[in-house]
């Protein structure tokens, strides 16, 4: 098992595609940072004097700046990128026939599913981490590197508009929602998987995960389509959010973990259950 | 040779909806033998393959690996297994070596002198390093064929093996395979279209034809049953009855002309005792033929099929 996940993580690290990400986070930071910092520097810009270029030249840090990038990138950037690469690893190795080659060796095909998922987390893992220094970085070089944390609630989808931790408490929030981003993510590499075994092609698995997801939020905004809202799994996924809010909710936040994590299950159950029946 | 069975399928039979790819196939494969898989496009040879090695689950039948039920125990028999299948389909962004190394360790680790003796047996000392991407087919194919030998192969499973290679690709490979089956004692299942190679290097052979096995022996077995003596003989009928009851012919075909007729032995037989025994009778002797079949005659005698069986290359 142990080199079977091995195997797994270095197919992931020695494609050039797969560290494609970790570039784009490194470059997507410099340029939004550098946006930021031209906007707020430009004197006698109109749009600095208003509410909310006032906002943000007040509030804006390296705190600040971490903790918003967190929104985008785990809610849209690395899901995309986890459908591909889950996808990529199972879909495409079905494709192509390097899976008969795998499997021709003494491995289960619970355990090339374990390793497959074990590396995609930890992919994820290297990605928020990725994420975390370079966004902290690259923000505490042309901001101050601390300070009061604004929160705009619904970018989190919260209820609360605006919620502001003091700079004493926003790090470890910062880290505690860096950290429990990780299971949400792991969580949607376990669909990857699972819609990767029901289609056993790379770009029908890649779309599919991606569009099951999305899918998932906009029918979760539909107020007609109430009654389905309990099953979808993008309401328990973003449970890191919680720790945003001024009281975190640890009921909520627990119930909601758990449910992701039997979410998770479900997923690579069914992907196992998949896998074990179909000739390769 | 000894007769430890290696592999045994009984019954095996695979069906895809309505389509039977795999008929009640049986099969057997000793220690230190080499068994050729012949058959057209589409006969089941690469489903057969597939089947041995757990990568596809058999509808009825059963298959058996050193003695043990291939499904039961299939991480413990799979140990010993070495097998290339369809299209060798490596990671060509990791190189040869690595591949290698990688593949080989989920079985068990083995140090870096085996590995680089592996590549020297398949002549990729050189390319070792050198990304797969970059590999020729025939190269893929070689590295295919030294993963499968490590790390204690006693059952190699090649499927098209001669695929992509160059004739001194082929003859090595054939040089090995030999080599393997008899210094090393290995069990050889080799699947081909390359009726030659198979004929040269193969103890027996099982030529398969929709999903069904038309015929399993050796190979010297199977071209001799098909061999046969035709004599000419000048005779009236009733005197080429004579004679054929005499020498004990298979078949009497007598000729357009009167006073003319074929006397068939299949086999050939002692083929100057016949024609002694036929002079002897007082026979005019007009030509004596012994015809031998190829292993390709056979094969292609056997699998003829109508044309419009588009998964057979016949045109």
């Amino acid at each position: 098992m142990f080199a079977l996940t091995r195997f797994e993580i270095r197919k992931l690290t020695a494609q050039r595609r797969s560290l494609a990400p970790l570039l784009a986070i490194a470059l997507m930071n410099t340029l939004f940072a550098l946006a930021f910092t031209i906007r707020l520097h430009r004197a006698g810009d109109r749009e600095a004097h208003r509410a909310g270029g006032r906002l943000v030249r007040e509030f804006m840090n390296a705190f600040v700046y971490t903790q918003t990038i967190l929104a985008p990138c785990v809610f849209m950037l690395f899901p995309v990128i986890l459908a591909v690469l889950g996808a990529h690893l199972l879909a495409g190795e079905f494709e192509t026939g390097r899976l008969r080659l795998v499997l021709c060796r003494p491995v289960s095909r619970w355990q090339v599913l374990l390793a497959k998922f074990s590396a995609l987390s930890l992919f994820s893992l290297a990605m928020l981490i990725c994420l975390l220094t370079v966004s902290y970085g690259v923000s505490a070089s042309l901001f101050p590197p601390t300070g009061d944390v604004i929160i705009p609630g619904p970018m989190y989808m919260l209820e609360r508009h605006v919620i502001i931790h003091a700079a004493a408490e926003a790090w470890p929030r910062l880290l505690l929602s860096y950290a429990l981003a990780w299971p949400m993510l792991m969580s949607v590499a376990a669909m990857a998987l699972m819609i990767s075994m029901l289609t056993r092609h790379f770009t029908s698995a890649a779309v599919l995960t991606a569009t099951v997801y999305f899918c998932s939020y906009i029918v979760s905004g539909i107020p007609l389509l109430s009654t389905i809202h309990p099953f979808l799994p993008t309401r328990y996924l973003p449970f890191w959010r919680y720790v945003l809010l001024a009281d975190i909710p640890w009921g909520s936040l627990l119930r909601d973990a758990g449910w992701t994590a039997g979410y998770t299950a479900v997923f690579l159950g069914l992907a196992a259950a998949l896998f074990s029946t179909r000739d390769v | 040779m000894t007769c430890d069975p290696v592999l045994v399928c009984r019954g095996v039979t695979k069906r895809y909806g309505r389509h039977t790819a795999l008929d009640r196939l049986d099969l057997e494969l000793r220690r230190g033998e080499v068994v050729g898989l012949l058959g057209p496009n589409g006969a089941g040879k690469t489903t057969l393959i597939r089947m041995i090695l757990g990568l596809g689950f058999p509808t009825a039948g059963a298959i058996t690996v050193f003695g043990e039920d291939l499904f039961r125990r299939r991480r413990q028999i799979l140990r010993q297994v070495g097998a290339v299948v369809e299209a060798p389909a490596f990671y060509d962004y990791l190189s040869g070596l690595e591949n290698l190394r990688r593949l080989v360790a989920l079985t068990a680790p083995v140090d870096e002198a085996r590995l680089a003796e592996g590549l020297d047996a398949v002549g990729l000392t050189a390319a070792a390093r050198r990304r797969v991407g970059t590999y020729s087919y025939g190269m893929k194919q070689r590295l295919g064929i030294a993963q499968a030998l490590l790390p204690d192969t006693r059952l190699l499973i090649l499927d098209e093996p001669a695929n992509g290679l160059d004739p001194h690709g082929i003859a090595g490979i054939r040089r090995l395979i030999r080599q393997l089956a008899e210094s090393k004692r290995m069990a050889v299942l080799v699947s081909s279209h390359l009726l030659g190679e198979i004929e040269q290097v193969c103890d027996r052979v099982a030529i398969l034809h929709h999903g069904t096995c038309l015929a399993q022996a050796g190979v010297d077995e199977i071209r001799a049953r098909e061999a046969r003596l035709e004599v000419d003989v000048a005779a009236t009928e009733a005197a080429l009855r004579a004679l054929a009851d005499r020498s004990g012919a298979t078949q009497l075909s007598l000729g357009g002309e009167s006073g003319q007729g074929t006397l068939l032995y299949r086999p050939p037989g002692d083929v100057p005792g016949r024609v002694r025994v036929l002079a002897a009778a007082g026979a005019d002797i007009l030509r004596v033929q012994v015809h031998r079949e190829t292993l390709e005659d056979v094969f292609l005698r056997l699998t003829r099929t109508e044309h419009d069986d588009v998964r057979i290359d016949a045109f």
